[in-house]
């Protein structure tokens, strides 16, 4: 192990030690108030997935390894404003269910520090659906 | 931390024959990217690359065989992968859909000039 890896390792918070055993996802809710334009949307939500599964690998490993080895299912919601970030925020911590708000750093198209994707998993699939199941396909 | 100018790009492109969805193209460019961040794990690109704000650009391609072209065309020190389908919503199984890249700025540069941003 390599120097950087072992302090990594160190101040690393530890893993999860729930075992995934049910279908596993990546959800990404998309705040359609900023109208960004589909390449930008594509751009954020890429971010937040890369993002989501770097943290999560970290936080729950077993999740990230089977969602990996199951085709990374994905699926890209939408919420009218970002007010509703901060309950689903909320509900993911109370489950410990990963996740991983973006913050755009406005070099293009909206102002800088819009929230504009927020990312929870991955993580299983019941428990992500009781939180998003109410939102609309992107 | 490396400064915006000289900071590793990550290039998303899209193939613009299929007409996908914003849902369906974002959950594609997500999937891409996380494949190229798993292509170049450990190495000194990728840390550069998170450390410099991870910068991205989503670009269309005409249709496959210019996406195809365009992935042998990659030189070294850049990471491609190519995303295909699994099918489920929208497409055939095994559509290839997004094309991830990612290396130094300057050669990333000039290895998608030619291609519009989308």
């Amino acid at each position: 192990m390599g120097f950087r890896s072992f302090l990594h390792r160190l101040t690393a918070p530890r893993p999860s030690t729930q075992v995934a055993n049910a279908p596993v996802k990546l959800v990404c809710v998309v705040n359609q108030s900023l109208k960004m334009g589909k390449g930008k949307i594509a751009a954020q939500v890429g971010h937040a997935s890369v993002q989501a599964f770097l943290e999560a690998g970290v936080s729950h490993p077993s999740y990230v390894e089977m969602w990996l080895a199951s085709g990374q299912k994905k699926i890209c919601l939408k919420i009218p404003e970002d007010l509703a970030f901060e309950a689903l925020m909320d509900q993911a911590r109370e489950h410990e269910i990963p996740f991983h708000l973006v913050r755009d750093a406005g070099h293009t198209q909206i102002p800088k520090g819009s929230l504009t994707v927020l990312a929870l998993g991955p993580y299983e699939e019941s428990a992500l659906d009781e939180l998003t199941g109410h939102l609309k396909l992107l | 931390m490396a400064s915006m100018h000289d900071a590793p790009t990550m290039a998303l492109v899209v193939r613009q024959d299929l007409a996908l969805t914003t849902g369906k193209i974002a959950a594609q460019c997500a999937h891409a990217a996380v494949d190229v961040v798993r292509a170049a794990r450990r190495t000194r690109l990728l840390e550069r690359w998170r450390a410099g704000g991870s910068r991205k650009v989503v670009l269309a391609v005409e249709d496959l065989a210019r996406m195809r072209e365009l992935h042998a065309s990659v030189p070294n020190g850049c990471y491609a992968s190519l995303v295909t389908d699994a099918g489920r919503t929208e497409i055939p199984a095994g559509t290839i859909t997004v094309l991830g890249l990612m290396g130094p700025r300057r050669t990333m540069d000039t290895l998608v000039r030619h291609l519009e941003s989308l």
